[in-house]
């Protein structure tokens, strides 16, 4: 439509007829080529021939994805091009984006067969680092305090992997992070402009400087362990196996890929990044006190990269 | 059999699940006790679980959706396991969502293990744990929204456990009848350990020959030992240290007379009911 907006996402482009304001808006001169189109209409209730399915998502046998959130609306994600949406009344222009960040991106980018990493990125001196782990061990959190330092945000939570030159690069995801208030606390967060993530939620997403808009190239990804009081700080190179596994700490909503049939590309995915990119095992001190020896555990390891390449 | 059992090992928080958990892994263990890798066959209610089933960020969902999607969670862990005897850690009172489904459905559940212990130890144990002065811990318990790893101002890794006060959350196991419940008291546990395991390890069907030795291998001295030496990954940060002291009767010299009296006046009829008045 003439009308739409258009933003980039993760290495695409997401047309709207809504405007978002935590997307990075970009022009487009003619037809976009294999983008995605949100369009708003009805969306049917249930799909026929579920092949899996949870009280929030199910996956029909085409690799459609129907996803609902009661209190915001209902998704038709198709062929990794086409989202669908029918709004329950009253739901935000960002809390719509925000589920279109989030539980949409999950299901759209395995859809379309990227390698996207459960991480957050920030360029810090010049360099790349993923920092990935699941939910609620502190990608955000340290992503916050990197940028705090001087560091760039590439992309919260999700960090789409492109080859360029046999060289693996980041896309640029949204310009928000995605921090719940005491990390934000914890990260220096405390005077700047956020608005909740949805209506009635405490997470909240502050808006980071854009960056240039282009895909970066990934210098190191950081795994972060899980909080363990029986664990000391301390960071790890990790080689073979070790490096990739469990797939699902590494790769954003790594089921959802494995009930649409991206397992093993998946892993031959990941092979290829470890093959490519150093990765770590990244223990920081528990504390969200101590996050200025996290920064600094980053900002080591990033020289010791520049010493070693 | 399509799906797993599950035995729910439930209770008011430090009461003492922790020790009867690692003391039902050490049954059928061959392998040493270890605190942090206790081959973890009794898990508790979590954020990435919770993902992992549902193919969703449970950090963007609201409470409200995240308890409304918690049966629907243990069918779905029930399921992933075909013909298993499954042992879930819950602190959870027994309770039903706002569209009005028990939690812990009846037709996925093998019953409930459920532990007391007196509620004036609890007060104090739950206090260091948390970080709270006794008084604070006394109106905790007597609180009927409390609730444990509430998502306040972060993520917690444990989904949001409503637990009502002391005295409801054992009503509401202990009165429910839809679950067969096997009652153990956290001073039966400490002076006749071997009989109360072997009583619990019964009532899950698990075999219950190597009781003996599976208490010697949890003495508490053990695990505060274990805990010195390697920490314990359980350990919240406001606690100084996961296993205490474990003892009973410990009230009798910390609590002041108005606090025993406070918690005596709000938990009397269980107290008077579980033998502890």
């Amino acid at each position: 439509l003439l009308s739409d907006r258009h933003y980039s996402f993760f290495g695409t482009v997401l047309s709207s007829p809504v405007a978002f304001d935590g997307l990075r808006e970009i022009e487009v001169d003619g037809l976009v080529q294999d983008g995605i189109v949100l369009r708003f209409g009805d969306v049917p209730s249930a799909l026929q021939n579920v092949v899996w399915s949870s009280p929030f998502i199910a996956i029909d046998q085409s690799g459609a994805a129907l996803i609902e959130i009661p209190v915001i609306g209902r998704f038709l994600v198709r062929d990794g091009r086409d989202i669908l949406f029918s709004e329950v009344a009253g739901a935000t222009v960002a809390t719509i984006q925000s589920a279109i960040v989030s539980f949409v991106a999950g299901a759209i980018l395995h859809q379309r067969s990227t390698l996207p990493l459960h991480a957050s990125c920030v360029e810090l001196e010049g360099k790349v680092v993923a920092i990935a782990g699941p939910s609620g061990h502190g990608k955000s959190t340290l992503a916050a305090a990197l940028v705090r330092q001087g560091g760039a945000l590439i992309t919260d939570d999700i960090a789409v992997v492109r080859w360029l030159h046999g060289a693996p690069h980041v896309e640029p995801g949204a310009n928000g992070l995605r921090l719940w208030p005491d990390a934000a606390d914890a990260a220096g967060c405390i005077d700047e402009n956020w608005a909740p993530v949805r209506q009635g939620h405490r997470k909240r997403v502050y808006l980071a400087p854009a960056g240039s808009g282009d895909p970066r190239r990934l210098e190191a990804i950081l795994r972060l362990a899980i909080e363990d009081d029986s664990l000391e700080p301390g960071v790890r190179r990790l080689s073979g196996l070790s490096a990739i596994v469990p797939m699902r700490n590494l790769v954003y909503r790594a089921n959802l890929g494995t009930h649409l049939g991206r397992q093993a590309a998946l892993f031959v995915d990941l092979s290829r990044l470890s093959d490519c990119v150093p990765i770590f095992e990244f223990r920081r001190p528990w504390a969200l006190s101590q996050l200025g020896i996290a920064v600094d555990m980053v900002r080591e390891v990033l020289s010791d990269l520049a010493v070693t390449t | 059999v399509s799906s797993a059992r599950i035995a729910w090992i439930a209770s008011y928080p430090r009461s003492g699940s922790t020790w009867l958990r690692l003391a039902l892994s050490a049954l059928d263990s061959v392998r040493p006790v270890d605190i942090n890798r206790p081959e973890l066959k009794v898990r508790v209610a979590g954020t990435l679980e919770f993902d992992e089933f549902f193919g969703i960020e449970s950090s963007e969902l609201l409470d409200s959706e995240i308890d409304d999607a918690r049966p629907a969670l243990h069918r779905a862990i029930a399921a992933s396991a075909p013909g298993k005897l499954l042992l879930r850690k819950v602190h959870d009172r027994y309770w039903r969502t706002s569209r009005g489904e028990t939690v812990f459905e009846a037709a996925i559940s093998l019953g409930a293990v459920y532990i007391v212990r007196d509620p004036r130890d609890v007060a104090i144990s739950f206090a260091t744990f948390r970080g709270l002065s006794l008084d604070d811990a006394i109106a905790f318990m007597g609180n009927a929204d409390a609730v444990m790893a509430a998502r306040g101002s972060g993520l917690k890794s444990q989904l949001q456990q409503p637990l009502g006060t002391w005295s409801e959350h054992i009503t509401s196991w202990l009165d429910s009848t839809a679950m067969p419940i096997c009652l153990l008291r956290y001073e039966d546990m400490l002076a006749a350990p071997i009989d109360q395991l072997t009583r619990a390890a019964r009532f899950l069907g698990m075999p219950a020959d190597k009781s003996a030795h599976a208490i010697e291998s949890v003495r508490f001295d053990r695990l505060q030992e274990m805990e010195n030496v390697q920490g314990f990954r359980e350990r919240p940060r406001s606690a100084p240290r996961f296993f205490a002291r474990g003892r009973m009767g410990t009230w009798k010299q910390v609590l002041t007379a108005d606090q025993r009296r406070r918690l005596e006046g709000d938990h009397e009829l269980i107290m008077t009911r579980l033998g502890y008045l």
